[in-house]
């Protein structure tokens, strides 16, 4: 009897797929768990005056002490973006979560239910699909508030319509899947189909498009920074840094460069993960 | 008595891109408590549709599905749960009928957990318990489909069909897709289930030979009709339909052509669903039997032939005299 309760006992948990580490995916790993470390725990890599103001070390140009320069109150540029990373990129991943998780539980319905249900629902997600994101964004975080709060859910509401196009797509096939009519001869409820057998079948194609969107969903986020639509004051923000730093790009070069050049290797690092777990899934 | 399962007078037509498939023209069946049922016919004669209709995965354009004396479509949530934990279904594709992302223990599992019987350890007794039963070590609980083999997976089938101690069990093709060596262990596995657990079952296939060991009972089915039934040693020895007859060859013979039945075998939907006239006889072009009067008739109903038994063919009294003077149809 032991044997067998032992032998049941992992029933609950869920099938994984075995992952092959290649050494580039070692690599993505590695870089992400620091991005992760830099995001949860800035205080590591900086000293406690990063955010202090000292007139006398202004625009100091890249040195073995200030490796990516200082600004103009003569404070550490590096340190500085390793404390605005936990803005930008937290910020950039709340969108791309949220964006997510909505769009796949509108598009499931969607899907699901089908009929008139479905049509006025992706009516809906059609009028979104229609405005250029980043300007519907735009005017949306200009008219809630100009804050990185109302940037997010500005963003969030431009971006997901396209996850509840792409599941909704996806479950309208998998709900004539034998394994979820099965399923349903077992008794299963509308809900627990969906719950157990279909969502969950969705995730691949979910995750990787999710992981692509937290490069562009910074990218976005910085930009709007840029246009004084999100971070404010003296937030060590990224984007908000590039702005500040178009004044001086003459006298001090390093002050926009480093930070931008951070940006799109931040952005294409989530772009090449992205596309890494599309090939798996595929 | 009430039956588990009854069809009556069922209609069901398709309508595809430019084309219209009458998959079931008034089919009726019953399958009685511990009664097995063989539902045999070509492919695209309208069996799947029937299995479909009977599980309540797909309605009825006229007709009734009855489930002990309920219809399942259209009933309260509550009731049709019910009803749905007594007919459970085992289907052609072991592996497709699994959730690929579930372990083996999940899936057997998930009726229990569905009904609410008993608590997660009970559950997990139970898991082992059922793969025993099947004739799996209870440690494949925490494989992957992925991971197991065709005869595997259908043994997991049936576990997960059995699970919540139904009284019947409807089979699509359950052996087609296993190899040949496959195929007889997991029909011998139903014969053990059937007769431990007494339960009723509506065995579909469309290969006789795989039915006539199994079963009690022999329906026929050809182009969304019921041509001809009766119990299963009988109706082997003596069919009354031609269809009936040309079946037994090909399960018999390698060629049905060359055995001189004179009748091609069709395997494809095409055949059975183009090559049926709308009107009249649909066996008609395919018919060794057939004569000029029977292109004159309408359809010939379902009609007793004998005790239990019934034909729908207008020749059907020349087969029964010929049965009744040698026992042999070849």
């Amino acid at each position: 009897m032991s044997t067998a309760a032992q032998a049941a006992a992992p029933a609950r948990s869920r099938g994984a797929r075995r992952v092959r580490w290649t050494p580039r995916r070692i690599v993505l790993l590695a870089i992400g768990a620091l991005i992760l470390l830099i995001v949860l725990f800035p205080g590591l890599f900086t000293s406690d005056t990063w955010n202090k103001v000292n007139v006398a070390d202004k625009f100091l140009s890249p040195s073995w002490d200030h490796p990516f320069g200082t600004d103009e109150a003569g404070r550490d540029i590096l340190q500085r973006m390793i404390h605005g990373a936990r803005l930008s990129i937290g910020a950039s991943l709340a969108v791309a979560f949220a964006a997510a998780a909505i769009g796949t539980i509108y598009g499931a319905i969607a899907g699901w239910v089908g009929g008139w249900v479905d049509r006025i629902l992706m009516r809906i997600v059609d009028v979104f699909l229609a405005f250029p994101y980043l300007v519907l964004a735009m005017a949306l975080a200009a008219a809630i508030g100009r804050d990185m709060k109302s940037a997010i859910i500005a963003l969030i509401i431009v971006w997901w319509p396209s996850y509840a196009r792409m599941v909704r797509g996806r479950v309208l096939s998998l709900k004539r899947d034998l394994h979820v009519r099965a399923a349903r001869t077992l008794g299963a409820s509308s809900a627990q189909l969906l719950r157990w057998h279909v969502i969950p079948h969705t995730f691949g194609e979910v995750n990787a498009r999710l992981t692509v969107d937290i490069g562009y969903a910074l990218v976005a986020l910085t930009g709007l920074s840029f246009l004084g639509l999100a971070a404010q004051g003296t937030s060590p923000e990224w984007g908000l840094m590039v702005s500040t730093a178009k004044s001086f790009v003459l006298s001090a070069w390093w002050y926009a460069l480093f930070p931008g050049v951070v940006i799109l290797l931040t952005v294409l690092y989530f772009v090449r993960v992205g596309d890494e777990l599309a090939g798996e899934e595929s | 008595m009430t039956p588990l399962l009854e069809l009556r007078d069922v209609h069901k037509t398709f309508q595809g891109r430019g084309r219209t498939v009458r998959a079931s023209r008034g089919v009726s069946l019953k399958v009685m408590p511990g009664e097995v049922v063989g539902l045999v016919g070509e492919s695209g004669s309208g069996k799947s549709t029937v299995a479909n209709m009977a599980l309540g995965l797909l309605a009825p354009d006229s007709g009734e599905v009855l489930v002990h004396g309920e219809r399942l479509i259209g009933a309260s949530r509550k009731r049709e749960k019910e009803l749905r934990a007594r007919v459970q279904a085992v289907f052609q594709e072991p592996l497709l009928a699994l959730d690929s992302r579930r372990t083996i223990g999940w899936s057997i599992a998930e009726p229990l957990r569905i009904h609410g019987r008993g608590t997660r350890a009970e559950q997990e007794a139970r898991v082992a318990e059922l793969l025993t039963a099947v004739g799996l070590d209870p440690a494949f609980a925490e494989r992957l489909p992925s991971q197991m083999s065709g005869g595997q997976l259908q043994r997991v089938n049936i576990a997960r069909a059995i699970a919540l101690d139904p009284e019947l069990l409807v089979c699509d093709e359950p052996v087609s897709a296993l190899d040949v060596s496959v195929q007889a262990q997991i029909i011998n596995l139903f014969l053990e289930v059937q007769e431990r657990l007494g339960i009723g079952m509506l065995f579909i296939s469309h290969d006789l030979a795989v039915v006539r060991h199994l079963v009690d009972r022999i329906v026929v089915m050809y182009a969304g009709r019921v041509v001809e039934e009766g119990p299963t040693d009988e109706l082997c020895a003596n069919p009354h339909h031609p269809y009936t007859r040309a079946l037994l060859a090909a399960s018999l013979e390698p060629d049905a052509d060359e055995a001189g039945v004179g009748v091609r075998t069709a395997t494809t939907d095409a055949t059975a669903a183009e090559g049926v006239p709308q009107e009249g006889c649909p066996f008609l072009p395919r018919c060794p039997l057939a004569e000029p009067a029977c292109s004159e008739m309408p359809v010939v109903a379902l009609a007793p032939t004998g005790p239990g038994r019934a034909s729908a063919c207008r020749r059907s009294g020349v087969l029964v005299e010929a049965g009744a003077s040698t026992s042999n149809h070849d």
